[in-house]
């Protein structure tokens, strides 16, 4: 087997891999602090890369990185506000709520866009190979990685040693301690969920470049996102960092070796680990 | 008691004379109206949240039409047959996704395995016909013939609702309202709330799988769309927009969801949109769907 | 004896809930189990009812021992609970909540092809009466004041045809003479129904007016088992309560 091919592969999978962290990492602390599980978060995703897709033609790919995730979350910050009327009730609801979103953020995108599959290039900077180890690589997987990594640094500083972090942190384990303590609530909950929309967006600006933007994929990027959460844990950002990582060499190394029986492995481990340890790998008993 | 006797009659009358395309509309509305009523055993009775439905409306489909094509056995035959697998597998899944007795992992597992099913159909081309699905099933006999396979349908739908109105009004479905209201005093009423579970489970699957043989027959084949995430969420949302617990909510669930993505998918392009804003609506607006009034989840006193 | 526990112990991480708790009931007994706050007397019923799993020692009801076994299981065999907070089934009426323990008493679980509204109509309606509720019939359980949610409860264990009843406060949050009616209706059903109760109390009136023995427990074991009278004038109660409850 060649090493080149293999090593690319395995650099595939961690790109691949820390976007789906982001993601849903944006989702579990959505879930966390409030209790909502967002199913359109892979809608969201896709909405990032076609703005980004408009943006790059306007302007280019950097002012699209930066743009692009702001009008996701702007989207979010609206969502959230729909959703306030369902606060604490079943999960049925928000599920269905969300998942409505999600159709319409589909329909909007095939609306504004179009039907077909469309693309983006990565940046004249990016895209060409740099050499690591003595290896081709191609640059842009390494800049996928190195922003994925710098904003996985950033969300860990910001949940130890920042305010709003800490806020957060508190929201999750005592919501009406926090609202004692004089804290705008719903403010914070409005700015958590746009937050973990935002995470999306990006995720969505940088696998532009890679993917062919097709609105429909949406559910299949929420199902990645939902197994990663279930066997990482669903509140534990480490276990989601884990298994998205695992998931991600999973489905690099396995399209590459497997090629028939790959995509049964995230639905297989998925069942496996809620047949046995139900709240994820890293998760606490308790959900 | 008269008014769905007066429906039926109407329903017939209609298949008389519509011209074909809207029979076969009639009749995809008659299907997935079971189908969300077989989903509405578990959600609106007894309170569970199984977000992988479809898998049992894609097995019956494709037990159905696996077996028609392997082993060229009569569709009379083919037809219990079929059901009885996906009677079993119905068994064998519930048996899985119950085991933790936790709402959650229940809802994520049989989500789970609706994924795998999904698939393990679309890349088992060699079995299954993988993205392009298994065609050319024709129907037999007289049932070629649209109006007749209409009534062929409406027969069948009114005896399964017949049987589920049964069901649904016995002292089983009365002991599924106390899962549904507070599991944990039923189980200290002395009811095995896992095997309670799973028989109110593999009910609910027995008539998504019919519904799947029929949608099969009128398809003429059995199609990965029978099986995916969004036909799940689309089942949920028809018992949602319904009524989740009145016995015909999903039943005009269906018919909105159906009739309308048909009907715009022609005039308009957008329609998942338009479904995704009544959802939200509804979901925001109109708990009980739209025949709930007067039913009331979460009333305060005697909590779990 | 119809119920007799041997050494229980429960640990809640390094918390000794339970300690080494054995107690014999006697068939048809009254018996009050009594202590300040945290002394382990829920978790006892819970043990013994198996809604929390022992960490060690044995149950046994009417000679067989039903250690271990699924809560649904010892429910059946003939022990019934009331709970701190009443468990009913809020959105449906009085009348169904006593309807569903028939239906389980008499096996009809499983019965999909009866009439649901019929089955048992009688019975459930005696039950209704028989703890006052008959004028309640149709109104749904969560809507029901907090006595009457009590009595509730009472009716749907009732209806079960227990042999023995846990009952965890029964007279707490309601007024004295509610709490009166409500006890003595249960002590009446002792005699009618050759039934065991054993119940949680803080209110010593109650205690001391219905109970035929009293277990008094603190810090999860069980210090003294003995008469009303007795245990009102024991020393060690007294230190244990620090003279405030104890009359």
């Amino acid at each position: 087997m060649d090493l080149v091919v293999l090593m690319r592969q395995i650099v595939m999978g961690i790109s691949s891999g820390m976007v789906t962290f982001l993601m849903a990492a944006g989702v579990s602390i959505v879930m966390s602090g409030m209790a909502i599980i967002n199913f359109g978060q892979g809608a969201f995703f896709m909405l990032g890369a076609f703005i980004c897709f408009s943006l790059v033609h306007v302007l280019n790919f950097w002012w699209a990185l930066l743009l692009a995730p702001l009008v996701v979350a702007a989207l979010g910050g609206l969502t959230e506000f729909l959703l306030r009327p369902l606060y604490g009730k079943s999960m049925l609801y928000q599920l269905l709520a969300t998942m409505g979103v999600a159709f319409i953020i589909i329909d909007g995108i095939q609306t504004i866009w179009g039907k077909s599959i469309n693309t983006v290039l990565p940046p004249e900077a990016l895209s060409s190979t740099v050499v690591l180890l003595g290896l081709d690589f191609p640059t842009y997987y390494i800049f996928i990685i190195i922003i994925s990594g710098l904003l996985a640094l950033g969300l860990w500083l910001m949940f130890e040693k920042t305010k709003l972090g800490m806020l957060f942190r508190a929201i999750t384990t005592d919501r009406p301690m926090v609202s004692n303590l004089g804290v705008d609530v719903a403010r914070l909950f409005s700015i958590m969920f746009m937050f973990g929309v935002w995470l999306s967006g990006v995720a969505g600006v940088l696998m532009a470049p890679i993917i062919g933007l097709d609105a429909q994929m949406s559910m299949q990027v929420l199902f990645t996102i939902m197994t990663v959460l279930v066997i990482g844990g669903l509140k534990s950002m480490r276990g989601v960092l884990f298994s998205a990582l695992i998931v991600g060499q999973a489905n690099a190394l396995g399209s590459m070796l497997l090629p028939w029986f790959y995509t049964l492995i995230p639905a297989a481990l998925m069942i496996i680990v809620l047949l046995v340890k139900p709240q994820g790998l890293f998760g606490k008993p308790g959900d | 008691m008269g008014l769905a006797v007066g429906a039926i009659a109407a329903l017939f009358v209609l298949g008389l004379f519509l011209p074909a395309h809207w029979t076969q509309l009639l009749t995809r509305v008659l299907i997935m109206a079971l189908f969300a009523t077989s989903l509405n055993i578990q959600v609106g009775y007894a309170g569970m949240l199984p977000l992988g439905h479809s898998m049992f409306l894609g097995l019956g489909a494709y037990s159905f039409c696996l077996l028609l094509v392997k082993t060229g056995m009569p569709q009379i035959l083919a037809f219990p047959l079929a059901l009885l697998i996906s009677t079993a597998m119905s068994v064998i899944i519930g048996y899985f996704c119950l085991k933790s007795n936790e709402p959650m992992t229940f809802g994520l597992l049989h989500l789970a395995f609706n994924i795998l099913l999904s698939t393990l159909i679309n890349k088992w081309i060699t079995f299954t016909g993988g993205e392009v699905g298994i065609t050319g099933i024709s129907r037999p006999g007289m049932l070629a013939d649209t109006t007749y396979f209409f009534f062929f349908v409406l027969a069948w739908f009114v005896v399964c609702y017949i049987v589920i109105g049964i069901v649904v009004s016995s002292p089983f479905a009365k002991a599924a309202h106390g899962l549904r209201e507070n599991e944990e005093r039923l189980r200290f009423l002395g009811i095995n709330i896992a095997r309670f579970q799973l028989v109110i489970f593999t009910i609910s699957g027995f008539f998504a799988a019919i519904a799947g043989i029929l949608l099969s027959m009128l398809d003429k084949g059995a199609f990965p769309a029978y099986i995916t995430l969004t036909k799940s969420a689309e089942a949920l949302m028809m018992c949602l927009i319904g009524g989740m617990f009145s016995f015909f909510g999903p039943t005009i669930g269906a018919a909105i969801v159906v009739v309308f993505g048909t009907v715009t998918s022609i005039y308009i392009s957008q329609w998942q949109g338009l479904l995704g804003v009544i959802i939200l609506a509804c979901v925001i607006g109109l708990r009980g769907g739209i025949l709930g009034r007067g039913r009331k989840i979460g009333v305060s006193g005697g909590g779990s | 004896m119809i119920l007799r526990t041997l050494n229980l112990d429960k640990y809640f991480g390094s918390l000794h809930a339970v300690d080494n708790v054995s107690l014999d009931i006697e068939e048809g007994e009254v018996r009050a189990i009594i202590g300040p706050n945290g002394a382990g007397k829920s978790t006892l019923l819970d043990l013994v009812s198996n809604r929390t799993r022992s960490s060690s020692g044995r149950v046994f009801f009417r000679d067989s021992e039903i250690t271990g076994l699924p809560p649904h299981k010892i429910a059946s065999r003939g022990i019934g609970r009331c709970f701190q907070v009443s468990k009913l089934f809020p959105g449906l009426t009085a009348f169904d909540n006593v309807q569903i323990a028939c239906i389980s008493r008499s096996d009809k679980t499983y019965d999909m092809f009866s009439s649901g509204d019929e089955t048992y109509r009688e019975d459930v309606l005696r039950h209704l009466e028989s703890v006052g509720l008959a004028g309640m019939v149709d109104d749904l359980a969560g809507y029901l004041s907090y006595g009457d949610q009590r009595r509730l409860e009472i009716a749907i264990t009732l209806a079960m045809k227990p042999a023995l009843l846990l009952l965890d406060e029964p007279t707490a949050g309601v007024s004295r003479a509610e709490g009166h009616d409500l006890m003595r209706l249960v002590k009446g059903l002792v005699a009618d129904q050759s039934l065991t109760i054993i119940f949680i109390e803080h209110d010593m009136d109650m205690v001391f007016k219905y109970a035929d023995k009293v277990s008094v427990m603190h810090l999860g074991r069980l210090m003294i088992t003995d008469t009303p009278e007795e245990i009102r004038n024991n020393e060690l109660v007294r230190n244990i309560y620090l003279g405030d409850k104890a009359t």
